[in-house]
């Protein structure tokens, strides 16, 4: 379920400011391959950490792929759920 | 071996009044005034809720540019970057993607406050709204050189991509420097220009603050700015953006491109003086420096695009340097200042300006300086063209951009007669 939420919230991100086709935005797809180059990715990570009110802790985090940055929010929305925080 | 002679190839601009050069200058020939009220958001803090000012409500970034390079720039790189497309392909220079790389191909580009629209935002969002965090986006879009950089990527001009901040001469700057560049070798063909998005509430407070911006309501907005006019009451704020393609003429020749007058000189010059307050010996050395570059006689200038930006101050003495550096011929140079109508750009408007400088060329064409019923005394000596353009005999014109700072900069074009 969680998973579906942050897919969704990337491809809206990604059509609105990149005209980034949904569709291609699949878990096993790698960012390069559908259009999302390091500045890019730089301020999707933030956007999603603000939509989501998470922080991804360490600066060096780079997904290669859309399942990658998925799972990357999704285990810090997880853990939040579980502390509470 | 004689220095190489540079040609204007290319055209293209982004002001209120549109992106055609040639509509621009139609509207500017007729007197039509851009100048409207704007209501800047949020708003001003007291007084009237709207300024007049100069806008481009018609210009769609996405539409122009693309969804992806909209998000990633600020407004005054946008109208740069519209400008400079625009006259690339004008210049019937290949503008396809990937770009044709071209090692030799440079930009010059010129802005007095980059991407402060962004910057101001994002201080807003912070220090006003409470919000924790800015966004990594701001410095790739708020830097200065933005413009000049997504200008080289998207056109693939692989030499050098400086951008001059100098104020209200940025721009003029800008392309004096790609006049030198092209001289010089190191380049064959350079987009030069500048740009500005200036219209936030915190410079238009400043700049009233400054005592400078002129004011009106409705109605009387389109006339707000009226330079060298006797009841003149200051300056016009306004956005846009103007790009010259500039080449050697061997350069222009070999592609058998279409010339539409030479950048024959540049001069610069500081009155070392006042940040403030204009000095007419030194806008003098720039106009002197601008000539003797251009190797003319002062009897072969025909038409001077004023800076003239309708301050009280600003304008006698600009019209003092131009009786002292022309003497008895300055009555019959026909001088108009174009700001009447397009506002000031700050940055970019020695582009814009120069690139009206090159239409009247042209054309064969003098747009005039609006709203000018009645001619200040201290404003008189040279050939006012007032109220609607004249079509006049024009062999060679100055555009002139005068600086807070005290740095001037005048460009100087010739008439380019096929086979020369």
């Amino acid at each position: 379920m969680q998973d579906m939420q942050t897919i969704e919230l990337l491809r809206q991100y990604l059509e609105t400011k990149a005209s980034i086709d949904p569709a291609k935005v699949v878990p096993e797809a790698r960012l390069v391959d559908i259009g999302i180059d390091s500045l890019i990715l730089m301020d999707l990570m933030f956007e999603l950490e603000e939509s989501l009110n998470v922080r991804v802790p360490d600066v060096d985090t780079q997904p290669k792929t859309v399942s990658e940055l998925t799972q990357v929010f999704d285990s810090l929305a997880a853990a939040q759920l579980k502390t509470g925080t | 071996m004689t220095r190489p002679r540079v040609a204007v190839t290319g055209l293209g601009l982004t002001v209120a009044s549109g992106t055609d050069p040639g509509l621009v200058f139609d509207r500017l020939m007729a007197g039509e005034s851009a100048i409207r009220p704007f209501t800047p958001d949020p708003a001003l803090p007291k007084g009237s809720a709207t300024v007049p000012a100069v806008y481009c409500d018609d210009f769609e970034s996405e539409a122009t540019l693309g969804r992806t390079t909209t998000f990633l720039t600020d407004r005054f790189a946008q109208l740069g970057l519209s400008a400079a497309l625009a006259a690339w392909r004008d210049a019937g220079l290949k503008a396809s993607s990937p770009p044709e790389e071209r090692p030799n191909g440079a930009v010059c580009w010129g802005t007095g406050l980059g991407g402060t629209r962004s910057i101001e935002s994002t201080y807003f969002d912070l220090l006003q709204r409470g919000r924790s965090r800015a966004s990594p986006m701001l410095i790739v879009m708020g830097m200065h050189n933005a413009a000049a950089a997504h200008i080289a990527m998207q056109l693939g001009l692989g030499g050098s991509a400086t951008t001059t901040s100098v104020a209200c001469a940025s721009s003029a700057i800008a392309i004096g420097d790609a006049l030198r560049l092209i001289r010089s070798g190191e380049a064959d063909v350079v987009v030069a220009g500048g740009s500005e998005a200036p219209l936030t509430v915190g410079m238009l407070m400043a700049w009233d603050a400054m005592r400078v911006l002129a004011s009106g309501d409705a109605g009387a907005a389109a006339s707000a700015c009226r330079p060298f006019h006797v009841d003149r009451a200051g300056l016009v704020l306004g956005e846009g953006g103007a790009a010259l393609v500039l080449e050697s003429y061997e350069h222009a020749r070999q592609r058998g491109a279409r010339i539409y007058a030479e950048l024959a000189g540049y001069g610069t010059s500081c009155d070392h003086h006042h940040l403030a307050q204009p000095l007419a010996t030194g806008q003098a050395r720039a106009l002197r420096a601008a000539l003797s570059d251009a190797e003319l006689a002062a009897d072969e200038l025909d038409y001077v695009n004023a800076h003239g930006t309708g301050t009280v101050e600003g304008d006698p003495v600009e019209i003092d340097a131009l009786r002292n550096v022309f003497g008895v011929r300055a009555e019959s140079v026909a001088v108009s200042s174009t700001k009447s109508m397009l506002g000031h750009m700050l940055g970019a408007t020695g582009a814009v300006e120069a690139l009206i400088t090159v239409l009247a060329i042209v054309r064969q064409q003098v747009p005039p300086t609006a709203h000018l019923s009645s001619i200040d005394p201290a404003c008189a000596g040279v050939r006012h063209v007032a109220g609607i353009g004249e079509a006049l005999p024009v062999r060679a014109a100055l555009s002139s951009s005068f600086a807070f700072g005290g740095s001037n900069a005048v460009l100087a074009f010739r008439r380019h007669t096929p086979g020369h």
